[in-house]
C-alpha cells in the first residue's frame, strides 16, 4: 500500500485561534477570498460548549479525491505520498471541483478567476519540514500523520465529527480527537 | 536574494515574541517566529502572522496629510517639510502666547511599547513643561495592590508554572490572549495537574480546563476571602506565616469574624461546598500557582480584589514556592537607560519602566500630569494655560476612552491636534494632521515583556513604506525644525542614529540583569534576565517591613483599607439593570484590528438564556442597548454559561461609525495611584438597559 499523508487535528488541544489559517496565508501570500485552511465551530447541539470548541480543516487529501474525479483538464494530480495536488496553471476556473468536494476545500478566487487549494506544502515536505499550518499551531493540535491502521486503532482518534459529510464519499485523509467536557460547576 | 531579520511583536499583549522575517529582493514576504526565544518557541499568534498584509495594506497612510476640516475626512498630502512646519509653528506660536509650554499636550500610550518610541517623551520634555497624560488604561489596581503586598510588582517566569501539581487561572483567558502559556497547561492537564479556571463567563481557556467556577462580576475578592476562611477554620496556615509576613493575626481575624460562608456563597454565585472543596485542595497541595488576569482589577474594588487573592496565596504558603505564587506580571526586565526621555539617572527601575510618560527631572520642569483614563475630562479643566495643542501617538483614545462626549467638547477647544498612526482610526478623523508611522519592520527598537523574562532587539527589515517616519525620527525631525525656526527652542537632539540611540538604553543596569558585557550583544538575538525562575524565592520581600503585609500601612496611608477586606463593586440600578463586559477577543488588540476578514456587520450582544428570556429575546433578534453615556446597536446571540446579570460585547472589529466605548464612563479603580500616578479604567463597571427592536 502506498503512504498516505494527512492531518490529525484535536479539538481538546484547539483553542480556535486561526494561527493555521493565518500561518498558511503568511506562507503563501493568498488574497482574503480563499480560505484553503479554516477554523470552524463545533455544532452547540453536538458538545454544549458554545464557540469555545474549533477543528480546523484545509483539503483533506481524500484517498478518493472526488475533486481529481470531476476535472476536466486533469487539474488535480494524487501524489505517490497521497498529497493531492492541484496545478493552478492548468485550472481553468471551470469549478467542478467546487461541486464535487463534499468538504468545499477548493476555493474560487475571484480576481483571477481560477481555483486554488492545499497542496499540503509538497515543497515543504518534500525539504523534511512540516507543513506550515502545522509548524505554526502553538497548542500542538494539528499535526501531520500517516493515515494508516495503527492510527486508526489509537484510543480517541475519530474518522468524522458530527456535521460533517460522510467520510465514505472521499475517504479523507483526516482524522479528529473530540472534545472532552471539563466538570463544569455552574453557580445556582 | 531572500534575507531574514530579527524583530519583536510591539504589541500591548503578554507574549511579546520574537519574530524572524523574510525579505526577497527588500520586499517583505513572511514572518515566523524566532526559535531562539525559549518562551514563545518559533511560534507566532494569528494577529502577528497578518504581518505583510499589515506592512503593505492599501489603507496604511503612506505620506503626511492635513485636514480640510475636521471630521470632514478631506485629507490632502502634503510634504514632510510642510508638516514640520506646522507643527513647529503652532509650538512656537502657543509658547510665546503663553509663555511657557504646558498648552502643548501629549497623550501617548501602548500602540508600541519599543523602547524609541519614548522619543515623544523626550521630544515634549525638550520644549520645556508640558501638559501628559499619566497613568494605564489597563492595569493600575493590580500593579498596585501587589506593590501593597510585595513591596514591588514582580511575577515568576512563565515556565515555573510547570512544576505546579494545581494551577488556578482566575480572570486570564490564555487561550485568547496569551496562547504561548497554553502548551504548558494543556501538558500539564496531561501529567495529571488540576487546571481551575474563574471566570464570569465560559472563556475558551474555561472550555479546556479541568474545572470551570463562574464567579459574579467584581465579587473575586470575597472569594479569596472565603477560601481564606476555609483554611483558617481548617487550619491549614502555612505554619511559616510568622516569620515573614505582617498583619496576619489581625487578617485571620478579620475572616473569623468577618466572612461568612453562606454570605459569600450568595454574592460569588459559588456553592458553600465548592467553595470548601477548592480551598482545602489549594491549601494541602503544592506547588499551587495563581495566575490572576487584568479584567478582574477592572472594578472599583479592583485593587482590593488582587489584594485578597495575594493574601490567599500567603496564607496557603504558596508565595515564594517555585510552581506556585499568584503571578500577575512584572516590570523588572524593563531597566532601560531612559535617555532617550530625559529621566533622571537616579530613578528605580520600576519607574524608568512604566512611569516612562513621567517626567522625573522636577528640578527642571514641572509638567502637568492629567490621568489618561480621564485626559478630557481634566484638559478641559486647565486653565491656566488652557490645553491648546495636543499630539496623539500610539492611542486611539476616541474609540478607547470614557466619556467620549468630554472629548468631542475637548476637540472643540483644541487649536491644533496631531496624530501619528498607521492607520485612519476614529481619533484621526480629529486630527488636523496626520503623520505616517512606520511598522516595527521598518525600524530599530528594543522590547521587554511585562510576562516573561526576555528582551530583545527589533532590527528594521525593510526601507520605510511611502515617507513613514518612526517616532524617533519625527521627534528628531520636529526638534531640527524648531532650533531652524528659533534657535535653542527645542533640547531634544535634532538627530541621530537609531541604532546607537538604542544601544544607549542599554544601560549598566540592564547589562548586568541580562548578564551582558557589552550593549553590543543584544543585538545577537533575543536575551533572557538572569533573575531567579521564582518570584520571592527567599521570601524576602521589598515593602516597608521587609515581610509579606497582610496590612500595609502605605496603603491605609492613601486612603485605603489597610488590609485586603471585600468591597463590593458598584451595583446594577433599576434604570440600567444590566452589567456590560467587553473582555479582548483573540483577534484584536482593543482598537487595533489585525484582520480585515473577522470584521462584522454589527455588535454582536452575547446573552445567557436567562437574560434573554427576561428581555424576551431570541439569537439573532435586534436589540438597542443604552445607558446615560450613549446606545449601540447590535444583534443578540444566546449562550449558556454566561453571567445572568451582565451582556458581553467582546472588543473585535465592527463596521460601525461609533466605538463600543459609546456605552462608558470612566470609573475609576480603586488603586493606581501608587505606581502610576492615576487609578486605573474600572471599565467593568458599566451598567446598561436593552430592548428589542422591531
Ligand atoms: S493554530 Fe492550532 S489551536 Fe489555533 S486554530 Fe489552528 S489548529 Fe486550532
Ligand atoms: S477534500 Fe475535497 S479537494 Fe481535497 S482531495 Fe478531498 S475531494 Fe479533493
Ligand atoms: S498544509 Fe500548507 S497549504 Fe495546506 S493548509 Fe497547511 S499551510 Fe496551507
Amino acid at each position: 500500500m502506498t503512504k498516505q499523508l494527512g492531518f490529525l487535528h484535536n479539538s481538546e488541544k484547539c483553542v480556535g485561534c486561526q494561527g493555521c489559517e493565518m500561518a498558511c496565508k503568511n506562507e503563501y501570500q493568498t488574497d482574503a477570498a480563499p480560505r484553503w485552511r479554516q477554523v470552524f465551530q463545533l455544532r452547540e447541539e453536538d458538545y454544549s460548549l458554545p464557540t469555545r470548541m474549533f477543528f480546523s480543516m484545509a483539503c483533506n487529501h481524500c484517498a478518493n479525491p472526488e475533486c481529481l474525479r470531476v476535472c476536466p483538464v486533469k487539474a488535480y494530480t494524487k501524489r505517490e505520498d497521497g498529497i493531492v495536488v492541484h496545478d493552478h496553471d492548468r485550472c481553468i476556473g471551470c469549478r467542478l471541483c467546487l461541486m464535487a468536494c463534499p468538504y468545499d476545500r477548493p476555493q474560487f478566487n475571484p480576481a483571477q478567476k481560477k481555483v486554488e487549494k492545499c497542496n499540503l506544502c509538497y515543497q515543504r515536505i518534500d525539504k523534511g519540514e512540516k507543513p506550515a499550518c502545522v509548524a505554526a499551531c502553538i497548542p500542538e493540535a494539528l499535526q501531520l500523520v500517516e493515515i494508516n491502521e495503527a492510527l486508526d486503532q489509537r484510543m480517541g482518534v475519530l474518522k468524522t465529527l458530527p456535521g460533517l459529510p460522510s467520510p465514505d464519499i472521499t475517504q479523507p485523509a483526516i482524522r479528529f480527537i473530540g472534545p472532552k467536557q471539563g466538570k463544569q460547576i455552574r453557580r445556582d | 536574494m531572500y534575507q531574514t531579520h530579527r524583530n519583536i511583536c510591539p504589541r500591548n499583549c503578554y507574549d511579546t515574541c520574537s519574530i524572524l522575517s523574510t525579505t526577497r529582493n527588500g520586499i517583505l514576504i513572511s514572518v515566523e517566529g524566532d526559535p531562539l526565544h525559549e518562551y514563545t518557541k518559533g511560534k507566532l499568534c494569528a494577529k502577528a502572522l497578518e504581518d505583510v498584509k499589515k506592512v503593505y495594506s492599501q489603507k496604511r497612510i503612506r505620506y503626511p496629510m492635513k485636514q480640510r476640516g475636521r471630521f470632514s475626512g478631506y485629507w490632502e498630502r502634503i510634504s514632510w517639510d510642510e508638516a514640520l512646519n506646522l507643527i513647529a509653528g503652532t509650538i512656537l506660536r502657543l509658547r510665546e502666547e503663553y509663555g511657557n509650554a504646558l498648552p502643548l499636550a501629549l497623550n501617548k500610550y501602548s500602540g508600541n511599547f519599543g523602547v524609541l518610541h519614548n522619543a515623544m517623551e523626550g521630544l515634549f520634555s525638550g520644549l520645556g513643561s508640558t501638559t501628559r497624560a499619566i497613568g494605564s488604561p489597563c492595569w493600575s489596581a493590580g500593579v498596585d495592590a501587589q506593590t501593597y503586598d510585595f513591596g514591588t510588582f514582580f511575577c515568576s517566569d512563565p515556565g515555573d508554572m510547570g512544576k505546579s501539581q494545581l494551577i488556578w487561572l482566575w480572570g486570564v483567558n490564555p487561550a485568547w490572549t496569551a496562547v504561548h502559556q497554553m502548551p504548558l497547561l494543556l501538558n500539564a492537564m496531561d501529567r495529571g495537574v488540576k487546571v481551575v479556571c474563574f471566570d464570569t463567563y465560559f472563556s475558551a481557556t474555561a472550555a479546556r480546563s479541568s474545572h470551570f467556577i463562574q464567579v459574579r462580576p467584581g465579587t473575586d475578592g470575597l472569594l479569596a476571602l472565603g477560601f481564606s476562611k476555609v483554611i483558617v477554620e481548617e487550619n491549614l496556615l502555612d505554619p511559616d506565616l510568622a516569620s515573614y509576613s505582617l498583619g496576619h493575626e489581625e487578617f485571620i481575624q478579620y475572616l473569623r469574624r468577618d466572612i461568612d460562608l453562606n454570605h459569600c456563597a450568595e454574592i460569588t454565585g459559588v456553592p458553600v461546598k465548592t467553595i470548601r472543596e477548592l480551598a482545602v485542595d489549594y491549601a494541602k497541595t503544592h506547588p499551587a500557582c495563581i495566575w490572576a488576569g487584568f479584567g478582574l482589577q477592572r472594578y472599583t474594588n479592583g485593587g482590593q480584589n488582587l489584594r485578597a487573592i495575594d493574601a490567599l496565596g500567603a496564607l496557603a504558603g504558596h508565595i515564594g514556592e517555585p510552581g506556585g505564587g499568584v503571578q500577575y506580571g512584572q516590570f523588572k526586565t524593563w531597566q532601560f537607560a531612559g535617555q532617550l526621555q530625559g529621566l533622571h539617572p537616579k530613578q528605580t527601575p520600576e519607574s524608568k519602566g512604566l512611569l516612562k510618560s513621567v517626567p522625573q527631572d522636577k528640578e527642571n520642569r514641572e509638567d502637568r500630569l492629567l490621568s489618561i483614563n480621564n485626559f478630557a475630562e481634566q484638559a478641559l479643566q486647565c486653565s491656566d494655560p488652557p490645553v491648546k495643542m495636543l499630539w496623539i501617538s500610539g492611542r486611539n483614545p476616541l474609540s478607547q476612552d470614557g466619556n467620549l462626549h468630554l472629548w468631542k467638547a475637548l476637540i472643540q477647544k483644541l487649536d491644533y491636534i496631531v496624530i501619528s498612526d498607521l492607520f485612519h482610526s476614529m481619533s484621526s478623523q480629529a486630527a488636523d494632521l496626520f503623520l505616517p508611522v512606520t511598522t516595527h519592520y521598518e525600524h530599530w527598537d528594543l522590547h521587554a515583556s511585562y510576562w516573561h523574562y526576555w528582551v530583545g532587539v527589533n532590527e528594521p527589515t525593510i526601507a520605510p513604506v511611502g515617507e513613514s517616519r518612526s517616532d524617533l525620527q519625527i521627534a528628531w525631525a520636529v526638534s531640527h525644525k524648531l532650533n531652524q525656526l528659533a534657535p535653542g527652542s527645542c533640547a531634544f537632539p535634532t538627530g541621530g542614529e537609531e541604532k546607537e540611540t538604542l544601544l544607549k538604553e542599554v544601560g549598566p543596569d540592564m547589562l548586568e540583569i541580562l548578564g551582558l558585557e557589552t550593549p553590543e550583544e543584544i543585538l545577537n538575538g533575543p536575551v533572557r534576565a538572569r533573575f531567579p525562575a521564582t518570584a520571592w524565592e527567599n521570601r524576602r520581600f521589598k515593602t516597608p517591613s521587609g515581610r509579606f503585609e497582610f496590612g500595609s500601612a502605605r496603603a491605609e496611608a492613601s486612603g485605603l483599607p489597610a488590609f485586603p477586606v471585600y468591597r463590593p463593586p458598584l451595583s446594577p440600578s433599576e434604570e440600567f439593570p444590566l452589567r456590560l463586559l467587553t473582555p479582548h477577543h483573540a483577534t484584536t488588540i482593543n482598537s487595533q484590528v489585525y484582520s480585515s476578514e473577522t470584521e462584522k456587520e454589527d455588535f454582536i450582544f452575547h446573552l445567557s438564556p436567562e437574560v434573554a428570556e427576561r428581555y424576551a429575546l431570541q439569537t439573532g433578534e435586534r436589540v438597542l442597548v443604552w445607558n446615560k453615556f450613549g446606545k449601540l446597536e447590535g444583534i443578540v446571540q444566546i449562550e449558556n454559561r454566561l453571567p445572568r446579570e451582565a451582556v458581553i460585547l467582546y472588543q473585535e472589529p465592527v463596521k460601525s461609525n461609533l466605538p463600543l466605548n459609546s456605552l462608558m464612563g470612566t470609573p475609576n479603580t480603586d488603586m493606581g495611584n501608587l505606581s502610576l500616578g492615576a487609578p486605573g479604567f474600572a471599565l467593568n463597571e458599566t451598567f446598561i438597559n436593552l430592548r428589542k427592536l422591531n
